[in-house]
């Protein structure tokens, strides 16, 4: 760490998000704005400069020619990323921010899922990555739900599930992601809720979506699993996720087709009535 | 009929749950083990085994335990069952004493 302070900083911001102290310092002031561009919304500064995590970002200021300009990321003492593209470097913090968040707040507990509303059902859709969260929640905008979040959805100590503050990640047939506000689909953002509806589900080439329901108990296990502060504070999530649950319908299946899968979801939220 | 054996078993080996994060939920147990992180949903009848076992229970004090909700279910069933998870690390399970009855018909 004493290496990296040594580096000389030009500015920095200490700030508060979901109730984590967190620091960035940067070599070049331009820099500042544009990695404070990628923090979750709602983030308050703070006076003090103690934080739980310190990021570090080293960005060129001299270009010489031919001479390799590295952006580098730190977080704490780590070395996290070192890429030519500062676009790079701000998606590496940008993840690495919301894996922190999701392993360590304690203001709201954070689920590895996709989250949308229709005409009241909140529906979650637990998943790791590349598991299609983005993709079945993209068919749902499109079929008129609301926005809560492609990929952590975030709920608070009574189990009501709250929107995140991030728009969609679409992944590029490069394998590269751009980011899709949901109002560009049509969709608005969701106001808190309850979760009415788990869809536990994960693409098979040859699937149709069948679902059989399991046990709030069962569920809870595949909750558990995509819950990154499980292992650091297990009481607290399996308290808040046990109220998360309280009033949820559990389905689990392979999926096939996208468009079917939402079709057929709507249809049966449709058919029932709202509890 | 049983074997002096069993009955040995059933009376002297007692099992005691482990340390977990334990919820109910809708009749179901979940665990958490905070030693290995890892989660384990019980079913109605296992949940119920477990929780018996919150002191140091024999076999036969467990199926008492049970009976209200599972009037039929058997002392030789819950010790199998019992005898059969410490190797999923849900309880410890210790041989109290050795039984002094005389070998019958001695």
């Amino acid at each position: 760490m004493e290496k990296i302070d040594r580096l000389g900083w030009a500015a920095g911001v200490a700030f508060q998000v979901f109730g984590l102290r967190i620091g960035i310092r940067v070599g070049n002031p331009l820099v500042l704005e544009a990695v404070l561009s990628r923090v979750p919304a709602g983030w308050t500064r703070l006076r003090s400069a103690a934080v739980d995590r310190l990021y570090s970002v080293v960005t060129p200021i001299i270009h010489r020619r031919n001479v390799r300009h590295l952006c580098v990321l730190y977080g704490d003492h780590t070395r996290l990323s070192r890429t030519e593209r500062i676009e790079d470097l701000l998606d590496y913090f940008e993840s690495d921010l919301d894996l922190h968040i999701a392993a360590n707040s304690q203001d709201r507990l954070f689920i590895h899922a996709g989250a949308v509303k229709w005409k009241g059902h909140t529906i979650l859709i637990p998943g790791h990555s590349h598991t299609g969260k983005t993709t079945l929640v993209t068919e749902f905008l499109k079929s008129g739900a609301a926005y809560y979040s492609d990929d952590f959805a975030a709920v608070d100590h009574a189990g009501d599930l709250h929107p995140y503050p991030r728009d969609l990640s679409v992944r590029t047939q490069s394998n590269g992601s751009e980011r899709v506000r949901p109002e560009d689909l049509g969709a608005t953002r969701a106001q808190p809720g309850p979760i009415s509806f788990v869809l536990l589900t994960e693409y098979a080439e040859d699937g149709r979506w069948s679902p059989s329901a399991v046990s709030r108990g069962q569920g809870m296990l595949r909750l558990l699993e995509n819950t990154p502060s499980a292992r650091k504070q297990p009481g607290f999530a399996l308290e808040v996720l046990q109220k998360a649950v309280e009033s949820a319908e559990i389905h689990q299946g392979y999926r096939g087709d996208k468009q079917q899968t939402v079709q057929e979801v709507l249809n049966y939220l449709d058919g029932r009535s709202l509890s | 009929m049983r074997t002096r054996e069993i009955s040995d078993e059933l009376g002297f080996t007692r099992f005691k749950q482990k340390k977990f994060i334990a919820r109910k939920i809708d009749g179901e147990v979940l665990l958490f083990d905070e030693e290995t992180s890892t989660a384990h949903c019980l079913n109605g009848i296992a949940g119920e085994m477990w929780m018996a076992c919150k002191r140091k229970s024999t076999a036969i004090e467990v199926t008492e335990a049970l009976r209200p909700k599972w009037p039929d279910i058997e002392e030789e069933v819950v010790w199998a069952s019992l005898s059969q998870w410490p190797r999923q690390s849900f309880w410890r399970k210790r041989r109290t004493r050795k039984s002094s009855r005389c070998p019958e018909g001695s």
